[in-house]
């Protein structure tokens, strides 16, 4: 594996997904404790946001994790994907009409969020 | 279940994953993506060695327990595209939050209009928010986690499915907006997918899916009862 075409022990990987997974724990621990209403993940990014923007972390240091969850994530959602299979009995009474609601409101968030973005003129800006 | 068993399932989705990817690089269409071909190369395996799913889903714990550190790992991305971002902070803010409410308005409308059963409709309001939270949000509205779960996947699978082309089809040009609208519809598979626009959509993949999960795990809980 390579960054900024400095070739990367294979290793390298694992130590990140640990960092990040002590991360993930780290945010979970401080939303247990003190009872926030955020969720653990959003909170570990906060963090690690934190902790890159005051340079204490390098952005290199996690590229290749990055890039790999990123480029993988499909795998991870792979287990949760399957569990369609329990749907069954809630398929057979309500299928077409869950099946239509969701293609719906999500073409209903897609048109909303590009349509606003029209009306205040965010169009074009790039 | 036996050491050997738990092994061979997350083999399985390790192989099935594999040969999706494999797949859709000689036939490379959205359809053929292995969002489908792999989950339907693991169903079709648990049929035949009539494997029930609960079965799976404990082998495929460890592939779960990784979502917590691949958002952890947005910050990335978010940051390299942070100062972009705080150039279009208010309208970005405007742009998620009139997406996450018609997402949530049109679930809860919808299911009321078709007569779904209210446990089956509390289900569905979550299912723009990232799935741990989309999770978590339908506990406390009164419906079912899992098929919460499952509805989020589904959410993301249709974003990345048909967003591209709705998008260009809308006439949407800037690759930034495309990106936001993208996480705001289709959380973490949505963010991911508006990587391959750059890095600064990338990063508004990124806003998109974080802020649309914040809004629905912090206001649909309060908001709900008022409206229902």
């Amino acid at each position: 594996m390579r960054v900024n075409g400095k070739k990367l022990p294979g290793w390298f990987v694992a130590v990140e997904i640990l960092i990040l997974f002590l991360l993930f724990l780290m945010g979970d621990a401080i939303v247990r404790l003190l009872h926030l209403p955020v969720p653990p993940a959003l909170l570990g990014m906060g963090i690690l946001f934190f902790l890159l923007a005051t340079g204490i972390v390098q952005p290199h240091r996690l590229e290749v994790s990055s890039r790999f969850f990123v480029r993988h994530l499909v795998l991870l959602l792979l287990p949760a994907i399957v569990g369609v299979v329990r749907l069954g009995s809630v398929l057979e009474k309500e299928g077409w009409k869950l099946g239509f609601i969701l293609v719906i409101s999500t073409l209903a968030v897609l048109l909303s969020t590009a349509g606003i973005a029209r009306l205040t003129k965010k169009e074009g800006d790039e | 279940m036996s050491v050997g068993q738990t092994l061979s399932l997350l083999v399985l989705t390790l192989l099935s994953y594999w040969a999706g990817c494999r797949l859709h690089r000689c036939v490379p269409h959205v359809l053929m993506s292995p969002v489908f071909t792999s989950t339907l190369l693991v169903i079709g395996a648990l049929y035949l060695t009539h494997t029930d799913y609960q079965t799976y889903q404990v082998a495929n714990q460890p592939l779960s327990w990784l979502l917590g550190p691949a958002q952890v790992a947005m910050a990335l991305p978010l940051f390299k595209g942070w100062t972009l971002l705080k150039k279009h902070v208010s309208s970005v803010l405007t742009v998620v939050f009139a997406g996450t409410s018609s997402g949530v308005l049109t679930a809860a409308l919808a299911g009321k209009l078709l007569h779904l059963s209210s446990e089956t409709t509390l289900s569905l309001i979550p299912k723009s928010a990232t799935t741990p939270i989309a999770m978590v949000t339908s506990q406390s509205l009164g419906g079912t986690p899992e098929l919460t779960a499952i509805f989020a996947v589904l959410t993301g699978i249709i974003g990345v499915a048909a967003g591209p082309v709705f998008l260009r089809w809308m006439g949407v040009q800037s690759r930034l907006l495309k990106g936001l609208a993208l996480g705001t519809a289709g959380q973490m598979l949505g963010a991911a997918r508006a990587s391959k626009w750059g890095d600064a959509a990338a990063a508004m993949g990124i806003v998109g899916m974080s802020l649309t999960a914040m809004l629905i795990g912090l206001v649909t809980p309060y908001l709900l009862p008022i409206l229902l």
